[in-house]
Parts: C-alpha cells; structure tokens; sequence
C-alpha cells in the first residue's frame, strides 16, 4: 500500500481502526477473533493502528497489544487519552496532566510496548489549557514513552494554540498540517467512519 | 440514503463499493489525510485497501460535488451526548 505523511510519521495509506473489535459497533468479538483480524491487516501491510483507552473501555488496548506485541517493531500504535472512566464507565472528560501520565503508564501495559508512537488527546477538555495538555505530553515524549502528540476533534482555535504552546520546531515547519486540521472541518460530515489525524512533535527537536 | 446511492452509482463506473468511494474520495482530497476505518473482518481489510487504488482525478471529483451539494443533509453526526464533547 502507498504510504503518507502525519508530520514525521510516514504510515500507510490507511491505518487500521480497531475500536469495533471491542466496542461502539455492537458486541466485542471473541478475542482470539480479533487477535486473528488484526494480525491479517498487519500481514495484509497495514502500519498503522488505532486504539483508545475509552474503548471497552481499556479491553481494545488489550486486544491490540497481544495481536501486535510479535510484531511490535514493525507497526506504530496510535492511542488516545482524554477521558474520566470510573467503574468501567466514561462519565465525564479529564485531561490533567496527572491524569494524562497516568492513562499513559497504564495504556503501555495495556499495549505491551514502552512507547506510543502517537498520543492523543480523544476530546478536547475545556477545563485543562491546552498548554498544559501539550505539556504533559511533550514530557512523556521527553521520557521516550510517547512518540508524536496528537488532537481529535479539536477546533482549528485549540489546533493552533497547541501547536504554538509545545511544539517542536520541525512540527511548526509543518504548519500546512494546521491549515488540514481546519480544512478537516469539512471532513467532519464522514468522521464516522474515518479520522484524520494531526502530527505532533518530536522530543529530539523540542525547543 | 441518497448519499449512498450517490457513490454506489458513481462507484459503479470504478468497479467499487459505496464504502471504497468514500475512503478514495477522502483519501483524494489531501495527501497528508490518512484514515482509519473500521476493519472487522478480513473482507473489510481487503476492501478498504483495495480503495487505496482507486484514482479519483478531478472529472471524478467535481459530479460527486456536484451531486452531493443538491442532496439536503439531515440529523447530525453523532448523538447529542457525544457532540457535547466536541471542541467548538
């Protein structure tokens, strides 16, 4: 498959969306089904695969991490944080920056890894700056446990903010991923099916 | 769903399904947007890859436009709860 740019990322054309193994689409599939549906994406080429704490929530992580931990070094994961989950339950959204360590040690377990190669944000959270979200990120980054941040859903407002606020240089270079972000805006009518992501910084060019 | 009919009748011509059409019309619209749809089976795998090959140019994408724009869209996208948390 033809291969694009997120940022720095180079990833293929498609990236594999695993939520519906586990949640949001009717019944979680039996495991070793999907163990067995998302190594055939892996040998099918795909690179790319997306999972999120809220889904299951925390089982998709799960799932992801045993169908990918053989062939870890050959695919990225991309995960998500953002929620407040109590008693397997999303009630709210929570992206304190302790909160956003927190879901990351937790979600590397999940994902039998020591990095996630992007880490975003599943809803933005009007009551953390988005600077101190980019900050807590840029941390995990320097930790090496996170790789490139990212937004989902965010307004072309918070996209900008967020980039001004943390980014490395090499991703302020890629400001016309901005001007996608808001052009996404006319995306948003098919984001059912399909999300468009945001490339974010690297921790070896943070200023 | 008359946007439905739209891409199966437009996706007729490529030999493609509603679901390719809309993934290659996605994928046509910028090179840095990668999608991610869901892929529960191996059909799908296969299907969704293979709209990877479909080459969308601009007398594709200006009827799909155009007939889209006269389509009235209703509802919204996600559910009210859901689009509570949507950043605006």
């Amino acid at each position: 498959m033809q291969k694009r740019k997120l940022g720095q990322l180079e990833v293929t054309a498609l990236g594999m969306g695993c939520m519906g193994l586990s949640f949001g689409l009717g019944p979680a599939t039996g495991k070793q089904y999907g163990i067995d549906t998302i190594r055939a994406g892996v040998d099918r080429g795909i690179t790319l695969f997306d999972t999120a704490e809220a889904y299951g929530p925390h089982t998709n992580e799960e799932l992801v991490g045993e169908a990918l931990a053989p062939v870890r070094h050959q695919v990225l994961i991309a995960s998500k944080f953002g929620f407040e989950i109590q008693g397997g339950q999303i009630v709210g959204l929570n992206s304190k920056p302790e909160q956003i360590k927190a879901v990351a040690e937790a979600s590397l377990k999940r994902l039998r890894t020591d990095h996630i190669d992007l880490f975003y944000q599943h809803r933005v959270d009007p009551n953390v700056p988005i600077k101190d979200v980019a900050g807590a990120v840029k941390d995990l980054i320097q930790q090496g446990k996170v790789r490139h941040f990212g937004l989902s859903e965010a307004s072309a407002k918070t996209i900008r903010s967020a980039m001004r606020f943390s980014l490395s240089r090499r991703c302020r270079m890629s400001t016309r991923c901005g001007r996608a972000t808001r052009k996404q805006t006319s995306c948003r009518s098919v984001r059912n099916w399909a999300s468009v992501l945001f490339p974010g910084a690297r921790s070896d060019r943070a200023s | 769903m008359a946007v439905v009919d739209l891409l199966r009748t437009i996706g007729a011509r490529k030999n493609a399904t509603p679901a390719q059409m809309a993934l290659a019309w996605l994928l046509a619209q910028k090179p840095f947007i990668v999608p991610i749809p869901g892929m529960d089976s191996t059909k799908y795998i296969d299907e969704n890859i293979a709209s990877t090959e479909i080459d969308l140019t601009a007398e594709d994408l200006g009827p799909i436009q155009d007939a889209y724009a006269k389509i009235p869209v209703q509802g919204d996208r996600l559910s009210e709860v859901h689009l509570s948390f949507i950043d605006k």
